[in-house]
């Protein structure tokens, strides 16, 4: 099959200046970009230190404003330094995928429409929001559009914004540090970033353009623990890397440096040790030369991971090993000798590992390397096929009164839904749960359970959840907001902070339910969910970390925002690799305005002279529910399948960034006669 | 009993109810404020709590009762329990 992804170039807009010169020249003089935060007033606040981007420090303008004018800055950088001008973009296949979070109230895939519009990008815009772990997802994501021949260049990276309403929330958690932050050493607490950065990532053969790396593997996982704690021994970040390695089909021996995510707060830093002497152990663990970026860059958020990766491949392109700033002695717990000179030294090595992790348990690990190394990835795709489904909406608890939704054409006329969580899962702890968490738990928790799985031992770790929503739940943003209101900015509410991301969901059903393996949250507007359903199907069949990934997508009705969801749905396809009736047999994935390269594609996988005998549509009664009816539309199919209406089906969604299609096959031998 | 004493208790006895439905609320527990045990430890293997519900505890102490409860490790061993809570009120509203 194809060859690694190769990374063709790179740009940053970050606290060490905009432009990747400017970042490379800063780092390799060991500047830091840490300084008193100008933007807002931090007098309330214990702390007033930043890293805002060089030229923005005063800059108060919207939030989503500056996002988009960091993300084009850092987009128009790496096209530059990979020799990509407009005319060559527009006779390509051209992906973005995008890290943001966008901490609140909108819908995260706005950002991605406005920069793919902006810079004419006529394939998939797809948003990846699982906070701190956002761009090193996106960049994981934007690898297996290239593997999959799903695009051929994927402008891969994430933007964030340093807000008031963010820091406030840090800092109620109290997790941020006084001074500049010192990873790994004896000042505890973080500090906050901002900016964006993205990898230019095409595969090889497809012009003349320089190699400047290869991006070998990535690995997901959830740690399934806690809202805004990591796993104390680091076993989620463990498991991301151990996947990243066997993706990249490389050992532990052979990385040869590690960019941590050194957040600089106690429970991360000493959470990320255990994972890295559990992966490495002890021996290799306290040699294996180790920094965490954070010191120059602060912490980025959902732009952390993406920014992390450049700064290792300008010292590596160096012959470098980047630092860790401000380290002057190890504290009990993290790692003895991190590299800490003032100034980058000298280090030669060919493999790099990066990890990051987020809220709500996310881990991500990439590994990325010396052009020198390229091996053939061997075709190992396998058959996936749909084991159970479920349907939650308005007038419908299960597949069959979705059908009678299909059939009667109408409109429930109550379009409150009622769930008993608690009744459903009383061992477990719901206590301040939000809208979308309830009802993603729910239904992921009754398609598990029609599947006969319990979430014990193993299993655990070999079941992932991806996971469609464009926002954080509605009710936990107004909580927060009015929280701010009623007791001012210094006194937010914490646990409503937590949840205003929109994987805050997916994490709380992954830690309710015990879902430890990879996992994500992906946003494409309409048609998210499908989306999600593609991706599963594309890592079961490539990937060996996971045995069944649920594949759910979830809205809850938000008023009178644009965008918003009319009414609450969500759906969960439980995805495996043991054969079942209906075997997902073609996925295409192309730009919004591509439908019909996207069914090429799916048809194209498939294999099969004659279309798929049966096309269904989103269900019409369900509509304004953007995450959701497309998975609807996809449960449905199944379901048709298995009543033995047709041999094949097909759902195609024309999402608001990407188009999705899916072809469904009955595996039963039917007797013509 | 004197007067005094039974005025303390009395004042006691309505900032433990008090307390106690500031618990409920924030860590939004299902069960009536008089079921809180005001002996049983707040984190871990008692009520529970986290990190996160620890930071809204805190907003509330400072918001009703005007207790605050800086980032010292002396400030934690004051919200063990219900009672080490309610001990921390009163003798801060005696200093004053």
């Amino acid at each position: 099959m194809s060859d690694a992804p190769r990374i063709t170039g790179w740009g940053a807009a970050s606290a060490l200046g905009v432009g990747r010169e400017r970042l490379q020249g800063a780092l390799l003089s060991g500047a830091i970009g840490i300084a008193p935060i100008l933007r807002f007033d931090t007098s309330s606040f214990t702390t007033h230190v930043g890293a805002m981007v060089a030229g923005y420090e005063s800059d108060g303008r919207d939030p989503t404003v500056l996002c988009h004018e960091f993300g084009s800055l850092a987009l128009r950088d790496a096209l530059a330094h990979a020799r990509l001008d407009s005319e060559s973009l527009g006779s390509l296949r051209v992906a973005l995928t995008l890290g943001a979070s966008l901490f609140g109230d909108q819908n995260t895939e706005n950002l991605a429409r406005s920069l793919a519009k902006e810079l004419s990008i006529e394939g998939p815009a797809i948003t990846v929001s699982t906070a701190c772990t956002s761009s090193t997802q996106a960049i994981g994501f934007g690898a297996d559009l290239i593997r999959g021949g799903f695009a051929d260049v994927v402008l891969a990276g994430g933007v964030d914004v340093l807000t008031p309403a963010l820091f406030a929330g840090f800092h109620a958690l109290g997790v941020l540090s006084e001074g500049p932050c010192t990873p790994f050493g004896q000042q505890v607490g973080t500090t906050l970033g901002e900016g964006a950065g993205f990898l230019v990532i095409e595969r090889g053969g497809l012009r003349d353009a320089t190699t400047r790396a290869l991006l070998r593997g990535y690995g997901l996982s959830g740690d399934a623990y806690h809202e805004t704690s990591p796993e104390p021994r680091g076993r989620g970040v463990a498991a991301a890397i151990r996947s990243a390695l066997d993706d990249a089909g490389v050992s532990e021996t052979e990385i040869g440096y590690l960019n941590a995510h050194g957040t600089g707060t106690i429970a991360n830093d000493t959470a990320e040790w255990c994972a890295i002497r559990s992966v490495f152990g002890s021996e290799l663990g306290c040699s294996i030369p180790l920094s965490s970026t954070k010191g120059h860059l602060g912490h980025a958020q959902s732009a952390a991971g993406v920014l992390e990766v450049i700064s290792t491949l300008e010292c590596m392109g160096a012959g470098l090993a980047p630092t860790t700033a401000g380290f002057e002695g190890p504290r009990p717990g993290g790692p003895p000798r991190p590299v800490s000179a003032k100034k980058p030294e000298p280090l030669a090595y060919e493999l790099a590992l990066s990890t990051n992790s987020a809220f709500g348990g996310n881990n991500c690990a990439l590994v990325f390397g010396n052009a020198a190394r390229a091996p053939m990835d061997a075709d190992k795709s396998r058959p996936v096929f749909v084991n159970t489904t479920a349907a939650l909406c308005a007038g419908a608890s299960n597949v069959e009164e979705l059908a009678s939704i299909y059939e009667s054409k109408s409109a429930p006329s109550d379009r409150e839904i009622r769930i008993d969580l608690a009744a459903e899962l009383p061992r477990v702890d719901l206590r301040g749960i939000d809208r979308a968490s309830e009802l993603l738990t729910a239904v992921t928790f009754r398609a598990l359970a029609e599947a006969g799985l319990q979430l014990k031992g193993e299993a655990r770790e070999r079941t992932g959840l991806m996971v469609g929503a464009l926002r954080a739940s509605p009710d936990s943003v107004g909580r927060f907001r009015s929280s701010i209101v009623e007791r001012g900015l210094t006194k937010p509410d914490a646990t409503a902070f937590a949840q205003l991301l929109p994987s805050a969901a997916q994490s709380a059903c992954a830690k309710a339910l015990n879902i430890r393996g990879p996992q994500s949250t992906i946003n494409i507007g309409e048609g998210s969910g499908l989306l999600a359903c593609a991706i599963s199907a594309w890592m079961l069949a490539q990937r060996r970390d996971s045995d069944r990934i649920v594949a759910a997508a979830v809205d809850v009705r938000t008023e009178g925002v644009a965008g918003g969801a009319l009414g609450d749905a969500a759906c969960a396809l439980v995805l495996g690799t043991a054969p079942t009736s209906v075997e997902v047999v073609g996925i295409g994935v192309a730009g919004p305005d591509h439908l019909d390269e996207a069914i090429a594609q799916a048809q194209r996988r498939w294999g099969s002279a004659k279309p798929p005998e049966l096309f269904v549509d989103r269900p019409k009664p369900l509509e304004g529910m953007p995450a959701t009816s497309s998975s609807f539309a996809l449960a449905h199919a199944v379901h048709s399948l298995r009543q033995g209406r047709a041999r094949s089906a097909m759902v195609a969604s024309k999402g608001t960034t990407a188009s999705v299609a899916i072809i469904l096959a009955s595996t039963e031998v039917i007797d013509d006669n | 009993m004197t007067t005094d004493l039974s005025d303390y208790v009395a004042s006691r006895e309505a900032i433990l109810d008090h307390v106690r439905r500031i618990l409920r609320d924030t860590m939004k527990l299902k069960i009536e404020p008089q079921a809180i045990d005001p002996d049983a430890p707040l984190f871990g293997t008692g009520l529970g709590m986290d990190s996160v519900d620890a930071v809204e505890l805190v907003i509330q102490l400072d918001t009703v009762f005007g207790l605050q409860l800086s980032g010292s490790p002396e400030a934690f061993l004051k919200i063990r329990s219900v009672n080490t809570i309610v001990d921390a009120i009163m003798e801060m509203t005696d200093e004053s």
